[in-house]
């Protein structure tokens, strides 16, 4: 009864929230740090690849001759020209660049939320933070769950971690 | 569904949206407490109003349109890219099975030698600043500014405003701006970090 009347927060809430966080830290934004990376891996690839072919393409174009027995400046300007043109569409065509953009803004906003709990679990003034009930619902639905949902993924964490398994789901449900 | 509806209606919808917070929907929200508080403690409330009410002006708008803008340059420049290299390729074809050497050999290799130079160029500097990648970035800021007005328009509504109030959300207009900047040269992100870093706001 207690426990209800400080502004609608308890230890039951702030271990659940502790264990989200965590939960958050250690596998969402680990995912999206390895998913980043290997996006900006083939973005940065990709950049360097389109305009070398297209240099060569330049280059070689230059000694394009007529077709006597076997011409090389041919069979190259026309192969490295075309290869830049299907490297430049899949560069920028498949948006690699918005792909590794949006991941960054992910891990931002899992950071935030990391943030705005910490913050918020810190105040010792019960009074003072923002009502229990209210800031569960909020990081819940922020992950993109119901606030039951929340309780079961910070049991889960909880005795995967007393009996030393990996997590296997993720805080987020929402990307 | 939604994704399936076509560019023109979408963009028709944000407008739509949009208009309906252009509408000052405040006002109408503020008068009487700006008024009730006036009289509970004079002069200093309306003035804090006004000034939290001053901050965002028209950031979101503002932020849609430079990533609608650099939106379509990616497209602009992706077809631009592809169709004159595809036109140089094909011209270098020509040049190398046309009969006879002469005239005609020498304008189609030069050309193709051209419209390479070209599409290099443009290619370059199109990879330097990732059009899409700028893209992203305003749409992210347009969520996020727009995520501050609905909080500021909520603190309007509730009640009117303090000095604290006045200076956080400048300084989350602040961070923001250093988040996402607007210019391209000189303030613009780094494209290609070294290491994957979340993005910071």
């Amino acid at each position: 009864m207690e426990e209800e009347l400080m502004n609608g927060w308890s230890k039951e809430l702030e271990m659940e929230l502790r264990e989200v966080v965590e939960v958050a830290k250690t596998k969402d934004f680990e995912d999206y740090e390895r998913l980043g990376n290997k996006v900006l891996k083939i973005s940065k690839s990709l950049a360097i690849l389109g305009p070398f072919l297209m240099g060569i393409a330049t280059i070689v174009s230059v000694f394009v001759d007529k077709v006597g027995s076997w011409s090389w400046t041919y069979l190259v300007t026309l192969l490295a020209g075309s290869l830049a043109a299907v490297v430049n569409s899949v560069e920028h065509g498949g948006q690699v660049g918005m792909v590794f953009e949006m991941y960054r803004f992910c891990g931002g906003f899992l950071r935030l939320l990391e943030e705005t709990v910490e913050v918020t679990l810190e105040e010792k003034d019960k009074e003072k933070r923002e009502n229990g009930e209210v800031f569960e619902n909020k990081v819940a639905m922020q992950l993109g769950r119901s606030g039951f949902q929340l309780r079961e993924l910070a049991s889960k964490s909880a005795s995967y971690r007393r009996e030393g398994i990996a997590m296997d789901e993720f805080a987020s449900k929402l990307f | 569904m939604p994704l399936l509806v076509p560019k023109r209606s979408t963009r028709n919808s944000f407008q739509e949206t949009n208009g309906s917070t252009d509408t000052y929907p405040f006002e109408e929200n503020v008068k009487p407490k700006t008024l009730y508080d006036e009289s509970l403690r004079n002069l200093n409330t309306p003035n804090t109003t006004t000034k939290f009410l001053a901050i965002l002006s028209d950031r979101v708008e503002m932020h849609h349109n430079v990533g609608e803008q650099r939106d379509n340059g990616n497209t602009l420049l992706l077809n631009s890219i592809n169709m004159i290299t595809l036109s140089a390729v094909t011209m270098s074809g020509l040049a190398a099975t046309c009969p006879g050497s002469g005239a005609p050999l020498l304008a189609l290799k030069l050309s193709s030698t051209l419209l390479f130079c070209a599409a290099t160029g443009l290619l370059l500097v199109m990879n330097k600043i990732q059009p899409s990648q700028l893209a992203e970035e305003q749409r992210n800021a347009t969520r996020l500014f727009k995520c501050l007005q609905t909080k500021m328009e909520v603190t309007v509504a509730l009640g009117s405003p303090s000095e604290e109030d006045v200076n956080d959300v400048i300084e989350k207009v602040l961070a923001l701006d250093r988040a996402y900047p607007l210019p391209l040269l000189g303030a613009m992100l780094e494209k290609f970090p070294e290491k994957f870093e979340p993005a910071v706001w």
